[in-house]
């Protein structure tokens, strides 16, 4: 397992990098930390990155203070400033997870196709809160075989929005191609979506805030499973074994 | 190019960050958010990218554009990214109620201050044109867009000035629905109108020289400047070394341009301690320390004083400083008034270093002093404050320069007495003017003031002292000087009249009249009638904070503090013989009408009559008002009993306030009931309800009027705007106000009112023509003109 390596995509404001790396190194990856100067400055173009790196994490967060919308100004510096082509990365066998903000970093990059994006929710207030989601369908390999989970959400952005110009056709493509790979139990809103080849994968909650039962707010209430792995971990258990497969 | 970006989210879309502005504003501010039925927010952008129009064009929609959920206007460079039209007009369209009035409220961020987005923004411009430029500039801001058909310009102002924007940081203004619909905002000269402003206001554009002085600081030799400011000053003999050469340096240097007034507040500045200015070496130590470094800006900090007072101190010093040391005047120039919630000012300086402005040096010229008399002749209570004011400031300003070199206090004697003082240093003796002092002494030396004093000036001061007292209007009278001869001398029309020794003088009292036989002050003989019952336009006086003297002249005046907005209202009254307690009244619903909360009552009498007594002590147990009496005066001598009265009220806002004149066309007249104390009176002094801000004016109306005057009272109301009405009048208003409401906000103010048992009665209306038609009880209507009444 140690020749693949995984690359964390680090940008002014983001979060998480350590939890990220911590769980990519549980599962047997060598994790890199990069910030986009140090991209610029190494050339990691999209050549470098098929070539050095079998995973791309972009994690969640505020970057660049979400300034021309959240994770709008980070997608312009790995698409323009670095030429990356995910899907291309992908077709090669490379995954790419996209978390929160890196989610919406995912979709500005027209990964899941122009018609889809996510707007600020009718409170306009940042959803703080552990949410039940279930994955559909099995195209995505980052959920394969992982039933209902609790995971954190830490969101402003997270009506799911469809272009009304473009909407039977772009929903019609989301279920067709089976795009929406994770909702939200019960209201059933679409808070996952991953591209067609299931290696890049964009979701709202944070699986890296979930490693250990522990991170759980209620965890003493099961103190007997204090030492369990959270169940964030398994997406990343996942992308171990398919990079071992 | 400059590019003007706005982008939204799409008419389909609720805007939840709009929503939540709206309703935080409920919660602070319930009247002014009910009158807002629709808000949306955009995202605004002033860009200047040094590319061809198909690459900007390119940039902006790659960087801006996202497809799903916003809308992108930029004028005619996107139309198609807007909606159908590809303007405003399009979000507009989805407002529940349109056509509707819109409003829009601008912000931007100042330019001092770090704006991470417009960095943000600027790289990733640059990242997509593939390129980097010192020459791209962004600016980013928001665009709040409104509806609401009862807006009204104060309305914005408060919502932009309280709550959209931080002035500390940023900068709004307000835009019209037609500016809304236009696309000239777009426009290049516009946006680059904006930009260019900013460029100029960047610290190191700020600290250049204003055009005109420009070529005077092109052949400007400034090493010798700095090298001149750093000279060793600290003796002065050292000072003396100077040559002329040294003040030939005609350039004048204004170290901040007039764009400070726009939109610009400077951070880090200079800060000078009041203590720098105590001492003359640290204040010049820190001029010098501060002129050649380019930090020419500084900022004074004094806790409730005013900022002229502030520049008087701070001038004063750098005067005293240029007189002892030979050094050129520094002079300051007030700038700015503080921001809000900051009693901070700033100003610049100007280094004026031409040729004859240098100050001699002081030297000692002997004992020799003019004798000066300066002074106020009257008590404040009936005079202009402004002059009280301007005497204390000027014997302050006196005494910190020692430009005086004694004063006395000349009231209550005779001349004669007055100088005989021991400590007036005239021991050795003094020549006394008589020409012209018999009059200006009947005015003046009987005032029972100390503002009124003999001062002695010596030669070299005396311009100075001259000028500082025409300055500032300041009455005064060069009547003799000091003599070494040791005799005392009275001359008329240059030849001597008498003289005894000094030493006599200033031992015995019967000299005096050997010396002057007449009385040198005179009975008054003329007396004014008194004033009574003052009219006048509230508007034409509000809201003008230079207003800070209290005078009968001035019947209504203010003092705000700008940065509370709060306000002490004096309103100043002068009455003869007839006054009595209904008056008082009256002048207290006067002040309620304005917006006063009655504070205290300060009188002054005038050969008072026993009955004032009585009826203000009355006034004292009846309203538990505070009374003061600043002074009574008996002068059985003058036949007249004047009163003067000063009712000093509190102000909330003064934005607040309101006229006595009627201003709007269709608006309801009420009568509301009510005499110091009731609930209609804490209700319009803002002390118990909400809803006063929905009152456009109110008048008091005087108890003793009966229905003649009550007409008179709404004549008065309505000449100002050359306005009429239609009203009832069936029976008498007693006591009370009349006030006027807008027809859409009637219902709130009428239920405030019921809510509170405030007996009110709907008169009738303002109408456009100047007539006024009454209907009587008997259903009759009379027409009176308004021209014609007064």
């Amino acid at each position: 397992m140690s020749q693949f390596r995984a690359l964390i995509v680090a940008s002014p404001g983001c979060r998480g990098i350590r939890a990220f790396s911590h769980a990519l190194n549980t599962v047997g990856f060598e994790s890199e930390v990069l910030t986009i100067d140090d991209l610029m400055e190494y050339k990691i173009d999209q050549d470098q990155l098929c070539l050095k790196y079998k995973v791309v994490v972009l994690p969640g967060g505020n970057t660049y203070s979400n300034a021309l919308g959240a994770g709008k100004a980070l997608a312009i510096q790995l698409v323009n400033g670095l030429g990356w082509n995910l899907p291309r990365f992908a077709e090669k066998g490379g995954l790419v997870l996209g978390v929160a903000n890196g989610f919406q970093t995912l979709l500005h990059m027209k990964v899941f196709g122009k018609d889809y994006a996510f707007r600020v929710n009718e409170t306009a207030e940042v959803k703080e809160q552990w949410i039940k989601v279930t994955p559909t369908g099995n195209r995505c390999v980052w959920l394969r075989g992982l039933g209902t989970m609790e995971l954190p959400l830490n969101q402003l952005d997270t009506e799911f929005v469809i272009d009304p110009f473009a909407f039977i056709e772009a929903k019609g493509r989301l279920e067709r191609l089976g795009l929406s790979c994770l909702k939200e139990d019960g209201s059933q809103k679409v808070v996952g979506l991953c591209d067609p080849t299931g290696l890049i994968f964009g979701l709202l909650p944070h699986p890296e805030f979930f490693l250990s039962w522990t991170n759980m707010e209620d965890w003493y209430m099961n103190p007997t499973r204090a030492a369990a792995p959270g169940q964030g971990l398994a997406l990343f258990e996942n992308a171990a074994k398919y990079c071992s497969s | 190019m400059f590019v003007r970006v706005e982008t939204g989210l799409k008419a389909d879309f609720s805007d939840p960050e709009a929503k939540a502005i709206h309703e935080k504003l409920s919660e602070i501010h319930p009247a002014l958010a009910e009158k807002i039925r629709w808000v949306r927010k955009l995202k605004v952008y002033w860009i200047e990218l040094n590319a061809p129009r198909d690459k900007v064009v390119q940039t902006i929609s790659a960087a801006f554009r996202n497809s799903v959920t916003d809308w992108l206007f930029s004028g005619d460079l996107l139309p198609s990214a807007g909606g159908e039209t590809g303007s405003l007009f399009d979000l507009m369209q989805a407002s529940p109620f349109r056509p509707g009035i819109f409003h829009g409220i601008e912000k931007r961020k100042r330019l001092q201050h770090h704006d991470e987005a417009a960095l943000v923004v600027l790289q990733a411009l640059q990242t997509i044109l593939g390129r980097k430029s010192n020459q791209d500039r962004v600016v980013t801001g928001e665009l709040l867009l409104m509806e609401g058909l009862k807006l009204a310009q104060s309305d914005l102002e408060w919502v932009a000035r309280n709550w959209f924007s931080h002035e500390r940081f940023e900068s709004w203004s307000l835009l019209s629905e037609e500016e809304l619909k236009r696309n000239s905002r777009f426009q290049t000269e516009q946006v680059a109108k904006y930009l260019m402003t900013t460029q100029s206001m960047t610290r190191s554009r700020l600290l250049q020289f204003r055009p005109e002085a420009q070529a005077q600081a092109a052949t400007t030799d400034w090493n010798k400047v700095t090298e001149f400011l750093r000279a060793p000053v600290s003796t002065n003999a050292e000072a003396e070394i100077h040559s002329q050469d040294d003040y030939e340096i005609r350039a004048e240097i204004r170290f901040a341009s007039d764009n400070i007034h726009l939109d610009t507040q400077l951070e880090t500045e200079f800060h000078l301690a009041k203590q720098q200015l105590e001492n003359e070496n640290i204040g010049l130590q820190t001029v010098l320390g501060v002129l050649p470094d380019k930090h020419r800006l500084w900022q004074g900090e004094y806790n409730d004083a005013h900022p002229l007072r502030v520049r008087d101190e701070f001038e004063l010093a750098l005067e005293r400083i240029a007189e002892t040391t030979g050094t050129p005047v520094v002079q300051m120039k007030v700038f700015e008034d503080s921001h809000e919630g900051s009693s901070s000012y700033f100003w610049s300086s100007a280094l004026s270093m031409k040729e004859g402005q240098v100050r001699p040096r002081e030297s000692s010229k002997g004992d020799i002093v003019d004798l000066i008399f300066v002074g106020h002749h009257e008590s404040p209570a009936f005079n202009d404050l402004i002059l009280v004011e301007n005497f204390k400031a000027a014997i302050k300003r006196m005494n910190a320069s020692e430009a005086v070199d004694f004063a006395l206090p000349a009231s209550g004697k005779t001349l004669l007495q007055v100088l005989k003082n021991p400590n007036s240093g005239l021991k050795y003796g003094f020549d006394l003017v008589l020409d012209g002092i018999l009059p200006w002494f009947t005015k003046y030396l009987e005032a029972p003031l100390p503002l009124s004093q003999i001062w002695g000036v010596k030669e070299e001061k005396r311009s100075y002292v001259l000028e500082e007292l025409e300055e500032r209007g300041i009455p005064y009278l060069h009547f003799g000087s000091t003599a070494l001869t040791g005799e005392i001398r009275i001359l008329e029309q240059g030849e001597l009249r008498t003289k005894v020794h000094a030493t006599d003088f200033f031992k015995t009292n019967k000299v005096e009249t050997a010396l002057c036989a007449e009385p040198i002050y005179l009975e008054e003989e003329h007396v004014q009638p008194a004033k009574f019952k003052n009219r006048f336009s509230v508007e034409d006086l509000l809201l003008k904070p230079e207003t800070y003297h209290v005078s009968i002249s001035s019947p209504v005046v203010l003092r705000p503090n700008l940065s509370t907005w709060m306000g002490t209202m004096v309103l100043s009254d002068l009455c003869g013989q007839e006054f009595n307690p209904e008056y008082l009244e009256y002048l207290f619903r006067k002040c309620t009408a304005i917006g006063g909360q009655i504070q205290s009552v300060q009188v002054s009498l005038l050969n008072g009559l026993s009955s004032w007594q009585k009826t203000l002590n009355d006034a004292v147990q009846n309203f538990g008002i505070h009374l003061s009496q600043i002074e009574t005066i008996s002068k059985p001598e003058i036949n007249a009993h004047w009163l003067a009265i000063q009712v000093i009220s509190k102000i909330e806002d003064i934005r607040g306030i309101r006229s006595e004149d009627f201003k709007q066309v269709h608006d309801r007249i009420y009568w509301l009931q009510g005499n110091f104390g009731d609930p209609a009176t804490r209700w319009l002094a803002g002390m118990e309800g909400r809803y006063q801000g929905s009152i456009h004016s109110a008048v008091a109306i005087e108890s003793t009027q009966d229905r003649i005057g009550v007409i008179d009272t709404l004549t008065y109301a309505l000449l100002k705007h050359k306005l009429g009405a239609e009203v009832k009048i069936q029976h008498h208003f007693a006591a009370g106000f009349f006030v006027s409401v807008n027809e859409n906000e009637r219902f709130v103010v009428e239920q405030e009112w019921r809510a509170m048992d405030i007996n009110y009665e709907f008169v009738g209306r303002i109408t456009s023509s100047p007539f006024l038609v009454i209907r009587d009880e008997n259903e009759q209507s009379h027409t009176i003109s308004i021209e014609d009444k007064v």
